[in-house]
């Protein structure tokens, strides 16, 4: 990578005016991240100095809050816990896809093979499987059953870094896909209390072709000294990597742009008295904790991680993407026992049921009944959140 | 959650402490391979901080209205770190000192107990992982990597949807589910199933000195250990407000001998063990079995006839122990409740 292309900022904004509207360039400008084309080899070293010459990009991770997790240190922390701020730097070269993330971290965690209390810095790279126009993204959350994700990841180990390569289909699903086909290291730069992961990925691989002009991509971020590790992390909404050797594809960027022009989100004010009068029944949203937990996908910060596009069609069509509910052993019915003595799960905090034909479905009733301004106007109260 | 459930007994009048039980379950599945800290038996002195250290403050478990409850994953602390002495050393004349620093341990505070001379206190309580029916670890594993058994109820690890994430540790309220470092897997008392399949009780009842151990199905009527849970009710589960439906029992310790008053002179009818610690830990059931118990043994003593006594004084491991014959072996006969991989859905 010593042979850095200098002009870099490429077709950030939308260089022609038949290319799009404004909400178009307001979406780039937010969620779009610039990769740097490489003329030499990316390097996946994370200590290696060209990665200080890099321009970065800001990406926001928040915590986790949709699904509540039962251990008692990381809730604790859980509460206090605001965004973590990640550089991310991108560059990449004919073959390979190369993505730095660094983070501010006080404390250096590494799992030991002696200590069974410990728990790893960590860090991952989220990517659909399949992405472009008339593709619809992942559920940000590990995927979902119809849209797929490649995960990749590297923990920090006593002496050195443990990388997974992973598939998932939504919480809890994911699943080793055998040798890591991507290179990782960490490195934890103690005078500035900062980590650095870096991820080398092919441009093509087994189940990814990178070689586009947006590729989707989301992040996550693990503090061990806080007990996270599986859904107790902090991640990231949808970023999109800018590959300026491929083209922007007008009409997926369309699709994407939704919210971000001036006409497409209502009132926030309105959809704030919509969201308090109907979701929180279900939906644990801040302060609004009348619903039981884990009844329903927790709302709290929900607009840092979902798309306004994802957060409108789960009101008009919310078997669309099937959150998959936690592990259904979780709540269970009191004053009933099977035959052997146990208490049959309690089918209320199912976040899905069977319809007629045996298709599952969402639990969340459709809301396309609901006039367009409301909608709207809810999708502009969650969207601030 | 299964179809039936195997269940022991274990009567804490006659534990003796010996951990002959602990070592019969160290060296057949713990003594090697990240696995060195793990005591799926133990044996630990009550009232005491047991092992983990505290394990009955920790969290874990469900809540009156059905609901798991918040937990903490068990520090190296809390466990104790094994230590080594300098026996080589030793060996040439040397005084036996520790390698490091002890602070605490698998049975730190054994026969310590509470009250004061000379009305202290103790007894033993053997500890397994509990097999219950409605398991903590098995409704805290995000990735449902935790099932039970079909034929028996045994909970089980399925260690190829394990990823090394300890929310079982922070879900079992007895803390008895442990990750292992090196294998980053989370590891448990299996029931000895492999002894199970082959009709043999698990190694800690087999060897128990005491036979304090019984073994078998709770739908069994003609079983000892369903008599001694359902027709004489004088077996009781260890904590059973924690909500999980443990299938471990126990027949609690009588009070032991009366009290001394500040002469000196035994006083008729004291509790050296106060029922209330006793109903603390084994439930509202606790004075009337103890008072079965007693009864039973009176008879025994006028030269009467107890079925009861008999069936506690353990003649037969062959009464003690049902089983059943052999069942097909192997962990593919399981059943296993694992969602399925990504992989397998496509």
């Amino acid at each position: 990578m010593r042979a850095l292309s200098t002009g870099l900022l490429l077709l950030l904004a939308p260089a022609g005016a038949s290319w799009g509207d404004a909400g178009d360039a307001r979406f780039l400008s937010q969620e779009a991240l610039v990769a740097v084309a490489s003329a030499g080899a990316v390097v996946a070293e994370a200590t290696a100095p060209v990665w200080d010459t890099i321009p970065g990009n800001e990406v926001k991770l928040n915590p986790q809050h949709t699904v509540a997790l039962l251990d008692r240190q990381a809730n604790a922390a859980l509460s206090s816990s605001g965004p973590l701020i990640l550089t991310v730097r991108a560059a990449y070269d004919a073959r390979d896809l190369a993505v730095a993330l660094e983070w501010a971290d006080g404390s250096e965690s590494r799992a030991s093979p002696t200590d069974p209390g410990m728990f790893g810095d960590t860090a991952a790279l989220e990517i659909p499987e399949r992405f472009g126009a008339g593709l619809r993204l992942p559920y940000i959350g590990m995927g979902d059953a119809a849209a797929h994700v490649r995960l990749s990841m590297a923990r920090a180990l006593d002496a050195g870094t443990d990388t997974r390569a992973l598939v998932a289909a939504g919480f809890g699903s994911s699943t080793r896909t055998g040798a890591p086909v991507f290179r990782a290291s960490m490195r934890y730069d103690s005078k500035r209390a900062r980590w650095r992961a870096v991820f080398v990925l092919p441009l093509v691989g087994e189940a990814q072709d990178l070689r586009r002009g947006l590729v989707p991509i989301a992040f996550a971020a693990w503090d061990g000294a806080k007990n996270e590790r599986g859904g107790n992390k902090a991640l990231s909404r949808w970023k999109f990597l800018r590959l300026a050797r491929w083209e922007l594809e007008k009409d997926y960027l369309d699709e994407l742009s939704f919210g971000y022009g001036s006409g497409d989100l209502g009132d926030p004010a309105r959809g704030k008295q919509l969201v308090e009068g109907i979701c929180v029944a279900c939906h644990r949203i801040g302060e609004k904790q009348l619903a039981p937990v884990g009844m329903a996908p927790e709302l709290t910060g929900v607009g840092r991680i979902a798309a306004p596009s994802y957060l409108r069609s789960s009101l008009l069509d919310p078997s669309e993407v099937l959150v998959p509910s936690p592990n259904p052993n979780r709540h269970y019915q009191v004053g009933t026992l099977d035959g052997t003595g146990a208490h049959p799960n309690n089918g209320a905090y199912s976040w899905w049921q069977l319809d007629p034909t045996g298709k599952q479905i969402s639990k969340m009733p459709s809301f396309s009944t609901m006039s367009k301004e409301d909608i709207a106007a809810i999708v502009a109260y969650l969207s601030s959140l | 959650m299964s179809k039936r459930q195997l269940a022991m007994v274990m009567d804490l009048n006659k534990c003796i402490g010996c951990q002959t039980c602990t070592v019969a379950c160290k060296t057949q599945w713990t003594n090697r391979n990240g696995r060195e800290y793990m005591y799926w038996n133990n044996v630990e002195t009550k009232p005491g901080a047991g092992y983990p250290r505290k394990w009955e403050d920790m969290g874990g478990g469900f809540d009156a209205q059905g609901n798991l409850r918040e937990g903490e994953v068990a520090t190296r602390a809390d466990y104790g770190t094994p230590w080594d002495y300098n026996l080589d050393e030793a060996g040439r004349g040397q005084e036996i000192v520790a390698q490091s620093a002890l602070k605490n341990g698998p049975n730190w505070d054994e026969d310590v107990g509470a009250g004061d001379f000379p009305n202290s206190y103790y007894f033993y309580l053997p500890r397994i992982c509990n097999h219950c029916s409605n398991p903590g670890c098995l409704a805290a594993c995000p990735r449902q990597a935790i099932f039970k058994r079909d034929q028996d109820g045994v909970v089980l690890v399925d260690h190829e949807r394990c990823e090394g994430l300890r929310y079982c540790i922070a879900g079992c309220p007895y803390k008895k589910i442990y990750f292992n470092p090196k294998l980053f897997k989370s590891e448990k008392c299996i029931f000895c199933f492999p002894r199970i399949e082959k009709g043999l009780p698990p190694a800690c009842a087999q060897q128990c000195v005491g036979r304090i151990r019984f073994v078998g199905y709770l739908d069994d009527t003609e079983g000892q250990v369903y008599q001694l849970v359902h027709k004489y009710k004088v077996a009781l589960p260890l904590h059973a407000e924690y909500g999980t439906v443990p299938n471990v029992y126990y027949v609690p310790p009588l009070p032991g001998p009366p009290k001394f008053d500040a002469h000196g002179k035994p006083i008729p009818g004291s509790e050296r063990i106060p029922i209330p610690y006793l109903e603390s830990l084994f439930g509202p059931g606790t004075r009337a079995a103890l008072a079965t118990v007693e009864a039973e043994m009176a008879k025994k003593k006028a030269g009467q006839p107890s079925a009861l006594c008999d069936l506690l004084i353990a003649y037969n491991h062959s009464e003690m122990f049902r089983i059943g014959p052999a069942t097909a072996t192997g962990l593919v006969q399981i059943g296993r409740r694992g969602i399925k991989s990504v992989a397998e859905q496509r």
